[in-house]
């Protein structure tokens, strides 16, 4: 890599590293989990980074790559039996709101995708959709759902549809 | 309250509550890169002036009043490769400040010859009644992202500068023969994208030459007039990357006193 395109990679990486890896734990409830996937996201965009630069937006690269590891991460886990799920338990009192990281990790984990870049990230449909490589209306589906069912845990009205 | 407004606040509240180890760290090894590039500023402030010293010390018949030597005479900064226009790390201001001090002394005259003030006479507002520009405040503008693309700035260069919202507010001062020109990115800090010494032309032109890493020894030509205290930039010619220069340079700039 030559040094312009270092400096170029560097300038993505900062700019992208503390974005994502929120985005990230928002969904995992892990901080470290969330680091973890944010690295090899841009580590994977290191190995592609004459492909990826040429892209008009490296950095949803970047995004797009981190939050399928992030599903797929989850997905894993789900897979669990819950005695290995309680011998690794998530600390939701250390956050601001407990009961909404509690909520959201309820959720199937492409729901929690789909919410977490809608209510947190404020990406409309069609571009949750082309992160999460599925159609608009299974997008719309997710968010549907994700709403009624937390708005049962929360003990909250469901207001507005998606956009 | 709705279960969506319920939702936006606690990820809110949840995200923000979140500090990246790697991102704190990013920030540590950014500091200890600005204050590095301060230092090595600072230590070739100090060598270029010692170096000006010694010219007039040894130098016979020349004198800060007498025929100022080329700015490219700057011999510490020859020979330092060019690298790409648009991929130069931002510099901190701080380190912009000291390096004005090497520009200075890389060009002795700059400090005397070169301290134009405005011409304060009754009835000399009209725009081109001034041959210098102050010394003292500096100017401001905004530049677009949508101005950058229409002159051909490559997308990714102003992708880059004016961020997300695609504004970039730039700022420029003259200080002591040497000028900078600066950037505030969306956090708001304010970062030295290009500077150097620079001379007046014939023609009403002013000449910028860079001693930056950005394009050392490139020459920045810009016809200007000023309009109140602002002054405006008609046209301008660079060595190379002449878009990007147009871009930042091109228009009007508003005077702070």
């Amino acid at each position: 890599m030559r040094a312009a395109e270092q400096r170029e990679y560097d300038w993505y990486f900062r700019a992208a590293f503390g974005p994502v890896s929120r985005t990230v734990f928002l969904m995992v409830h892990d901080r470290e989990l969330a680091e973890d996937i944010t690295q090899e996201a841009l580590y994977r965009m290191l190995r592609h980074w004459r492909t990826v630069s040429g892209y008009e937006r490296p950095e949803a690269w970047v995004r797009r790559v981190a939050i399928r590891i992030a599903v797929r991460e989850l997905q894993r886990r789900a897979a669990r039996t819950d005695k290995e799920r309680l011998a690794q338990p998530t600390a939701y009192d250390d956050l601001p709101d407990p009961d909404v990281a509690r909520a959201v990790s309820e959720l199937a984990p492409m729901q929690r995708a789909a919410v977490v870049l809608f209510y947190w990230e404020d990406r409309p449909v069609h571009e949750i959709a082309e992160v999460l490589s599925v159609s608009e209306s299974t997008v719309k589906q997710h968010l549907f759902r994700a709403r009624h069912r937390l708005a049962t845990l929360l003990g909250e009205g469901v207001g507005d549809h998606a956009r | 309250m709705p279960v969506e407004d319920r939702l936006r606040q606690g990820l809110e509240a949840n995200a923000t509550s979140f500090s990246p180890r790697g991102e704190s760290r990013l920030a540590q090894v950014h500091r200890r890169r600005r204050r590095h590039n301060g230092a090595v500023a600072a230590s070739l402030g100090v060598a270029a002036t010692l170096l000006a010293a010694v010219v007039v010390q040894v130098v016979p018949g020349w004198s800060p009043g007498s025929t100022p030597p080329a700015a490219d005479d700057c011999s510490p900064l020859r020979g330092q490769p060019a690298p790409e226009e648009d991929s130069m790390d931002k510099r901190t201001i701080a380190a912009a400040g000291t390096v004005a001090a090497l520009a200075s002394a890389c060009n002795p005259a700059g400090g005397t010859s070169r301290n134009p003030t405005w011409d304060t006479s009754p009835g000399s507002s009209s725009a081109t009644s001034r041959d210098r520009l102050p010394e003292r405040g500096g100017w401001l503008r905004d530049v677009t992202a949508k101005q950058g693309r229409a002159l051909g700035v490559p997308a990714r260069t102003v992708r880059r500068l004016a961020g997300e919202d695609g504004v970039l507010p730039l700022g420029f001062k003259l200080q002591q023969g040497s000028f900078t020109i600066w950037t505030n990115d969306d956090a708001g800090e304010a970062t030295a994208w290009d500077f150097g010494t620079y001379s007046y032309a014939s023609g009403h032109r002013l000449v910028f030459t860079t001693i930056s890493d950005r394009c050392p020894s490139c020459r920045t030509t810009l016809a200007w007039r000023t309009v109140d205290d602002d002054v405006v930039f008609d046209q301008v010619d660079r060595t190379r990357a002449g878009s990007l220069a147009r871009w930042l340079w091109q228009g009007r700039w508003d005077y702070q006193g």
